[in-house]
């Protein structure tokens, strides 16, 4: 039996679990029958091997019924399911190894020993000698790579060989700044230790802000491993300089609460080669120090990032995707990025690089659902917005228009200037949308192209993906009926018609974010020759009613949620996930704690387990959640519309807070939205222009009015106000 | 009832943007050839936040002292949109009247059940 506040799953993870073990989570409610079966495919898999089974057992597990189950199955030696009638019993001549990990919380009066008796009676009674506590001396921080490069260059700083510079002792051959690797853990361990002493004294003394201080340590300490540190003849005390900021940064990023406006501002910024920049939003506060190393100057008045917006330039650098990608994503989505959306979205991003998931608390409303959705897209944006090949981005449309143009086009009608011909008219004459009879053109067949060969330009807005659905697919139409009537010895028609098939069923294989319409389906498995009307038919299903997958999860909880739905939800995102390795999937659960099921998402989250199986990587979770208040009169009339419970303690950890925007920050969101909110023109409806600027001022302040007034006069009464809906 | 829950956010403020946005193509009264931008603000700030609220009349009537009323608001709007519940006024008359609505016999058309009417009407076309 394992027992302690924090580290369990780990330890046990890291110590007992071997391959033949089977870890079961068992959390809200207790499914027996599938535990039965699980119990009895163990015992089927290894009958020569003894077995381990892992229990995690999470803190709102129904323990009663647990107990009864634990008597039931060690004294009595036997489980059995009334309801399906399975029964397991463990072999005897076999040997049989049982691990449970026991949930503690703080919140509880209870010594950890006394609270895995209380909780557990019958375990402590059959096996009270084999009660493993994990404490901070017996399970001391774990040490990984990542924990050995952040000691590694802690303690160059300590005995301040980090200011080291670039030499080269023998003319050519190069010597980079590098450090030695430790090789003792417990070195390792109290470099970190001490740093999180010195430094962050303020952080509670638990796993997991050990954990994530040192994950962001990481993040950045990984700059020393990069070009500019390791060959860098420029600047005096680098490494000395740049150090305190970054482990001030990691301090900050792990406690960050958005809830009030002194939240920090001054990060170091890294692109992927960890090359520096400085992400800010007032120079003058930006130290002397960290000053030097940007030569003085202010970067954002750097030459390169004239007529840019600053926040972008370093976000688009953190993200490591190109600026212009970046505006594109804020335009198509309408997203205004104020300052304080800015530091949200480079902590989101700071934490999903940690590997760990995010929890935002906050009241409804506050923008978490559209930014994380802003960021999934950002993340993704070489994906969706890059380059065709290589990549598993559907836009069916651009595709398809890139097949016609090489495949149809340069490949199959190349060599017919009569065909050719007659088709480039009825397609002039579709972009025009002017069309013509074929009857009409047919008399011309023998014409010829004239002027600078037109055919030309439509082939190259073909391969730009110019045109709209409707008009590939009236290009499509053209080219069949042309070429039937026109009839020749290399049977066009029929290639043309097998091709599009072909081409329509490896592009539904290749492309796991898109799914075939049912319609598409039948079509393609019926008709593997398809007729002209048919090919017509099925390139319209394809363009048209192909389902993109979104790159985007969110699931509404509410206490009516079990967790067979959440199962059900999160099972078809994970086979995704698997599929599509290079894409970043965001997974984010609204309004968590009203949910009965905590202890799954605990284990989801914490120990990338589901139900002891383990979750894609490219899988981040993130959680919103309502604020937790203990009940008071004054409020009880509104609690009772939600009902939020407490967060397992790890969790607990993990969140940041996001308030309601203030004046500022508000005024600073509709000052950009109302630039951006266009009427048409007075003079001519055609044009759209933004407001005249007195309005500007007169909507910005009314609403800015408004709101206050609502949020200060109605408060949180406001946002159930029900008055005359 | 779930759906229908308010909050103050950044959804209200997208709903006044498309409000004027709506009322600026829309431009009801075909007399007019200028948009009256003023008037758009002021009719997409009372479907946001004025109708939300209680008329001082009905705090009297619940005896609750504590909920402000729309008038309060009024006060506080018509500083930078002069008139404001006038303009509000006139163009619920222009709107909820039985040349547009089937209102049986023996309702009052008072401001409760038109601004109620023209809420519902732009929700449903707006879908905010």
């Amino acid at each position: 039996m394992i027992v302690s506040v924090l580290g369990k799953t780990h330890s046990i993870k890291t110590n007992y679990k071997g391959e033949n073990t089977c870890c079961i989570g068992i959390n809200d409610t207790i499914n027996l029958s599938s535990l039965i079966s699980s119990f009895l495919s163990i015992e089927s898999q290894t009958l020569d091997r003894p077995s381990t089974v892992y229990f995690n057992i999470h803190l709102y597990t129904p323990f009663e019924q647990l107990n009864r189950l634990l008597f039931s199955l060690f004294i009595c030696g036997s489980l059995t399911d009334f309801n399906s009638g399975l029964t397991f019993s463990p072999s005897t001549s076999k040997q049989w190894q049982y691990i449970f990990e026991v949930p503690y919380s703080d919140y509880v009066d209870r010594t950890v020993q006394e609270n895995s008796k209380y909780l557990l009676p019958v375990l402590s009674m059959i096996s009270s000698n084999n009660i493993n506590e994990i404490t901070e001396t017996n399970y001391e921080l774990y040490i990984d790579e990542q924990e050995e490069l952040v000691a590694r260059f802690l303690k160059a700083f300590e005995n301040r060989t980090i200011d080291r510079m670039y030499t080269e002792h023998i003319p050519g051959r190069e010597c980079p700044v590098d450090f030695d690797k430790l090789t003792d853990h417990n070195e390792c361990r109290r470099y970190i230790l001490q740093c999180k002493d010195t430094y962050a004294s303020e952080l509670p003394k638990n796993k997991i802000f050990e954990l994530t201080f040192t994950k962001f340590l990481y993040r950045r300490f990984r700059f020393f491993t990069g070009f500019q540190y390791r060959y860098n003849i420029t600047y005096q005390k680098l490494g000395s300089t740049i150090m305190p900021q970054m482990i001030n940064e990691a301090r900050c990023l792990t406690q960050i609460d958005f809830s009030t406006e002194t939240y920090p501002r001054i990060y170091l910024v890294y692109d992927k080669e960890f090359s520096l920049c400085v992400l800010h939003n007032d120079w003058n506060q930006v130290s002397q120090d960290l000053k030097t190393i940007f030569k003085n100057a202010d970067p954002a008045k750097n030459e390169e990032h004239q007529n840019k917006n600053y926040a972008v330039v370093c976000l688009s650098w953190v993200v490591d995707i190109p600026y212009r990608m970046f505006e594109q994503v804020m335009k198509e989505m309408k997203f205004i990025l104020t300052e304080n959306f800015t530091y949200k979205l480079f902590h989101i991003h700071e934490r999903k690089l940690t590997k760990l998931p995010l929890i935002i608390e906050g009241e409804t409303g506050v923008g978490k659902t559209f930014l994380l959705k802003f960021y999934s897209s950002l993340l993704n944006v070489r994906v969706t917005h890059g380059e065709l090949h290589d990549n598993v981005s559907p836009r069916i449309r651009e595709r398809t228009s890139l097949w016609l143009c090489k495949h149809v086009f340069d490949g199959l009608l190349k060599n017919e200037p009569n065909l050719n011909y007659v088709l480039l008219r009825k397609i002039q004459s579709i972009l025009s949308n002017n069309p013509i009879d074929d009857e009409d053109i047919e008399g011309q067949l023998d014409g010829q192209i004239d002027g600078n060969d037109p055919l030309e330009n439509i082939k190259k807005s073909l391969y730009h993906g110019e045109y709209s659905s409707d008009i590939l697919q009236s290009i499509w139409k053209s080219i069949i009926s042309i070429s039937t009537r026109i009839q020749n010895e290399n049977n066009l028609t029929k290639r043309l018609l097998t091709d599009l098939h072909e081409f329509i069923v490896q592009q539904l294989t290749k492309l796991p974010l898109a799914k075939a319409s049912h319609q598409l389906g039948t079509l393609l498995s019926t008709w593997k020759v398809p007729t002209s009307e048919k090919s017509i038919e099925i390139l319209n299903e394809f363009l048209n009613y192909t389902e993109i997958k979104p790159l985007f999860y969110r699931l509404l909880l509410h206490p009516g949620v079990t967790e067979e739905q959440i199962e059900g939800f999160i099972s078809p995102i994970c086979r995704l996930a698997r599929e599509v390795p290079d894409v970043e999937l965001v997974v984010f659960f609204d309004e968590v704690n009203t949910s009965s099921c905590l202890g799954l998402f605990k284990e989801m989250f914490m120990d990338g387990t589901l139900h002891g199986t383990d979750l894609p990587k490219n899988i981040f979770f993130t959680a919103a959640i309502n604020p937790y208040r203990e009940e008071s009169n004054d409020e009880q009339v509104h609690r009772s519309t939600y009902n939020v419970h407490r967060l397992p303690q790890s969790l607990d950890n993990l969140k940041v807070s996001y308030s309601i925007l203030d004046r500022c920050t508000l005024e600073d969101y509709i000052k950009q939205k109302i630039a951006t909110f266009t009427v048409s023109s007075i003079t001519d409806p055609t044009i759209q222009q933004p407001l005249e600027e007195y309005h500007q001022t007169v909507l910005t302040k009314c609403i800015l009015d408004a709101q206050e007034f609502c949020e200060k006069r109605l408060g949180k009464r406001f946002r159930m106000n029900l008055f005359l809906e | 009832m779930f759906k229908e829950r308010n909050s103050v956010s950044q959804r209200e403020i997208q709903r006044c943007f498309n409000l004027v946005d709506f009322f600026w193509k829309l431009k009801y009264d075909r007399n007019e050839f200028e948009p009256d931008a003023m008037r758009y603000i002021a009719l997409a700030l009372a479907l946001t936040y004025y109708f939300r609220l209680p008329t001082k009349e009905d705090n009297t009537q619940r005896k609750d002292d504590k909920t402000p009323s729309r008038e309060d608001l009024a006060d506080l709007l018509s500083k930078t949109v002069p008139n404001f519940t006038e303009t509000i006024q006139n163009e619920l008359n222009k709107f909820v009247n039985t040349d547009n609505f089937i209102i049986p016999h023996g309702v009052a058309v008072n401001q409760a059940v038109s601004c109620c009417i023209s809420r519902k009407v732009t929700r449903y076309l707006l879908n905010i």
